[in-house]
């Protein structure tokens, strides 16, 4: 059964007089495959009620009611009903399964011991004929297709209404989705949809979805969310994500959310967004791992523990000296081969490749690629460390994150 | 070298709002000027070829009607951050919609045909065979929209847009009355014979065209802009509006100055180009011709395209030219049937083309008012727009725009039975 299949059709007294029209049906969200609660029947102009299903006794080309309309106390839509016409026929919803986007065409509804239950979404053509009333025309013609069904289980309902600030609908399900899968589906929906998908996650999620989200979307989803919030997101992304989408931002803006960031995170913004957006001091990150040359090598590998959950990568650890400059760079690999108790200076690299902090992103790209670096230091006046540029970083460069996502809907997606 | 100078001007508020505007702009004065695409040429330069500077006077209210519209669409495009063809799907249900996007997929045919047609006439006034020149354009079309990055492709069709300012310098070299071009700005000269009534119609069907408003609704949502910025995206389509009209303008102008006043008649575009050598000279001929392929061509490339899209995404199938044809069947089936379909139409031997530009125009009239009652529906619609409903003038405007459409189109319709 569809929805297609009962919406319009005429509602019933007992007696068989008709009351009224349905005109929507209410489900409930509380379980994977949601059970009607009430049907909203329009009887008599533009008068609508909520009929709860426990009057219903017959469902199908008629409805007809168990008791006459005067004995039926009204149905009261609660905060997680989903009424189905209205939030779901006809709008996108995610397909958790596929990380798409898709349009709902029609609703399967499936009855199972005296309930009835929506099972899917139908995203196909079979759908879209059902809704024109041509599945009898096109079946003879022979334009038939197979069913093109997503279970409820794999979708996740998406809101578009601006008046509704609050979700109906816990986002359980979208919370499965790689972060750079939720941000293409973010990048794809509409600016209050996307929104409300990002409202629904926690801070760390957020952020790493908005870390993947393309640039011009990044500056209209911060700034239509609550400052606060904002600013809570952006103390989670990794600090030259964030200084990027602050250099894009209205300077205004931007300082409003410094000013309320954790201070910690926004010291650091300041100095990034103090280079040129394409330098290597406008795309590092500072969030690196560094030792004291005086260390031994468990020493530093002990110190290595304790940061790794904080810095981008572990696998090089930079050396400073006392007077805070750069001597030394030891991989991972070195100290996990190097004696424990020796010092860090006698088996560190010496030989620094080194980017300065004015120096352009390409060529910061090219020494990476050269040399093969996982990460490459970033420094000030020749030795003083500011950051460093990672790999992956290097490729955003060659191959934008713009470029690589963003090739636009109109050209290609 | 110091850099505070620099930074001094960089942050002066006038010119933040300058940067702001230009990494906005594009949306209103590309849609603007696809516009102006080989059928709303030939309108033009036939209304200034047979009715001189007696129509000059729609171009004002005519830039009044498509800045709000255009305006309309960029505000709901970025308040919603969807497309127009998504928008209607969700606010009237599927069978409207269905209907719609049949009614523009035949109107936007139509539109594909006459910008062909275009092309072959161009070709033909530079002595290029039909048979050479649409498969090359058609080729060119499908390689600049498949291999083409958007930045680059957006780039082009900037490039393209500037193209028009040849009409404006033809218009200079006709050498018009200024004085009473002037005076037939301010002052109507209405007339109630049907050639004059068909004409009004086919100008403002060419001028404010149903698929342009579907196109510039879904280039703002594509280039993200915020909410923020949406002062300075009603300014470009504001802008845009206003540019498209003064172009229009001047092939009016040129024509009425040169060919209007020598009493010439004159059928299609090649005859305009060919009567604008005596009387204005070789260059106004040639950046006349000039003019008319870039426009054929920069519309040809963007109407299949934007077709297949809306339709597609509006009815739930998989779009993308990323996307191979077994992921996307109906996306390429459409886009490639109608470019091809197009090309083959119009390489039949003695086809009319004067006709079927008419026609896509005529269908472009008859469907605007349908596409301008679904945006007002919307556009005033407080779960959509929140607190940027359309204002009462702004309604009005757009009523008055569909009525009179309406109006002109049912009458051209009793005049051809």
């Amino acid at each position: 059964m569809y929805l297609s299949d009962f919406i319009k059709k005429p509602v019933l007294s007992p007696s068989g007089k008709k009351i009224g029209k349905l005109k929507d049906v209410v489900v409930s969200s509380d379980h994977s495959y949601p059970i009607i609660k009430a049907l909203e029947v329009n009887i008599s102009g533009n008068k609508t009620i909520n009929i709860s299903w426990k009057y219903v006794g017959k469902l199908g080309k008629e409805v007809i009611l168990k008791y006459p309309l005067e004995e039926i106390k009204e149905y009261k839509i609660q905060k997680h009903d989903i009424v189905l016409l209205k939030d779901v026929l006809d709008r996108q919803v995610v397909d958790i399964e596929g990380k798409k986007i898709r349009r709902v065409n029609d609703i399967k509804i499936s009855p199972t011991n005296g309930h009835y239950h929506v099972i899917g979404v139908d995203i196909g053509v079979n759908g879209i004929l059902r809704r024109l009333s041509l599945n009898r025309i096109a079946k003879p013609l022979g334009i038939t297709s197979n069913e093109d069904l997503i279970s409820w289980k794999d979708i996740d309902p998406v809101e578009s209404d601006y008046s509704k600030v609050k979700l109906k609908v816990p986002k359980q399900k979208i919370k499965k989705l790689h972060p750079a899968d939720m941000a293409e589906i973010v990048d794809q929906l509409g600016l209050n949809e996307s929104l409300n998908i990002l409202n629904s996650l926690d801070d760390e999620s957020a952020a790493d979805t908005l870390e993947e989200v393309s640039p011009e979307r990044q500056v209209s989803l911060l700034e239509g969310m609550d400052s606060q919030r904002a600013a809570e997101i952006l103390d989670e992304m990794s600090p030259d994500d964030a200084a990027d989408v602050l250099a894009d931002l209205p300077e205004e803006k931007a300082e409003e959310l410094l000013d309320l960031m954790e201070p910690e995170e926004s010291d650091d913004l300041r100095k990034l967004l103090k280079y040129p957006e394409n330098t290597a001091g406008g795309i590092m990150t500072t969030e690196f791992a560094y030792v004291d040359q005086n260390l031994t090598i468990k020493e530093v590998l002990d110190s290595l523990r304790k940061m790794a959950e904080d810095v981008e990568t572990i696998y090089y650890v930079y050396v400073i000296s006392k007077s805070g400059d750069l001597v030394g760079v030891i991989s991972l690999r070195d100290l996990l081969l190097s004696d424990p108790n020796s010092k860090v200076s006698e088996f560190m690299h010496t030989h620094i490749i080194k980017a300065d902090v004015m120096e352009d992103q390409h060529e910061v790209a090219q020494t990476i690629a050269k040399y093969n670096l996982i990460a490459l230091p970033v420094v000030e006046d020749e030795t003083k460390l500011r950051g460093i540029i990672t790999v992956d970083d290097a490729i955003d460069i060659v191959l934008p994150t713009a470029w690589k996502k963003r090739v636009p809907r109109m050209f290609g997606r | 070298m110091d850099f505070t100078i620099f930074r001094r001007v960089f942050k002066s508020p006038l010119f933040l709002s300058l940067i702001i505007f230009l990494s906005v702009m594009g949306p209103g004065i590309i849609t603007a000027n696809v516009d102006n695409d080989a059928g709303g040429i030939t309108t033009y330069s036939l209304a200034g070829s047979q009715f001189g500077y007696d129509l000059l006077w729609l171009f004002i209210p005519m830039i009044i009607a498509l800045a709000v519209i255009q305006e309309m669409g960029v505000r709901m495009g970025i308040v919603s951050g969807k497309g127009l063809a998504d928008l209607i799907r969700e606010k009237v249900g599927i069978k409207i919609t269905f209907l719609m996007m049949i009614a523009l997929l035949l109107a936007n045919f139509g539109n594909v045909l006459a910008e062909f047609s275009g092309i072959a006439v161009s070709a033909g006034i530079f002595g290029v065979p039909k048979f050479f020149a649409l498969p090359v354009a058609a080729l060119f079309v499908w390689l600049l929209v498949v291999k083409g990055t958007y930045k680059s492709v957006e780039k082009v069709f900037l490039l393209a847009s500037s193209l028009y300012l040849s009409y404006i310098v033809a218009g200079f070299l006709a050498g018009p009355d200024w004085g009473l071009a002037a005076k037939s700005l301010v002052m109507p000269h209405i007339s109630t014979s049907t050639a004059y009534i068909t004409m009004v119609i086919g100008l403002v069907g060419t001028t404010i065209a149903p698929w342009m408003m579907f196109y510039i609704q879904s280039s703002v949502v594509e280039k993200g802009i915020s909410l923020k910025n949406l002062k300075y995206s009603k300014l470009d389509a504001v802008f845009g509006a206003i540019v498209v009209n003064i172009v229009a303008f001047f092939i009016v102008l040129a024509c009425a100055a040169t060919i209007y006043t020598n009493g010439i008649q004159v059928n299609n575009v090649a005859d305009v180009s060919n009567a604008l050598v005596p009387l204005a000279g070789n260059y106004a001929s040639i950046l006349f011709a000039i003019g008319f392929l870039n426009a054929s061509l920069f519309a040809a490339s963007i109407l299949p395209l934007s077709t297949a899209y809306y339709v597609c995404e509006s009815l739930g199938f998989e779009a993308g030219v990323s996307k191979g044809f077994r992921e996307a069947p109906v996306f390429h089936g459409l886009y490639l049937g109608l470019i091809i379909l197009a090309v083959v139409i119009i390489m039949i031997p003695n086809v009319p083309l004067l006709s079927i530009l008419y026609l896509s125009q005529v269908a472009n009239g008859l469907l605007l008012p349908f596409v301008l009652i679904l945006m007002l529906l919307i556009i005033n619609d407080k779960k959509v727009m929140g607190s940027y409903v359309n204002s009462k003038l702004f309604n009005l405007i757009s009523i008055a725009t569909a009525v009179i459409v309406m109006g002109l189109s049912v009458s051209l319709v009793f005049t051809i039975l």
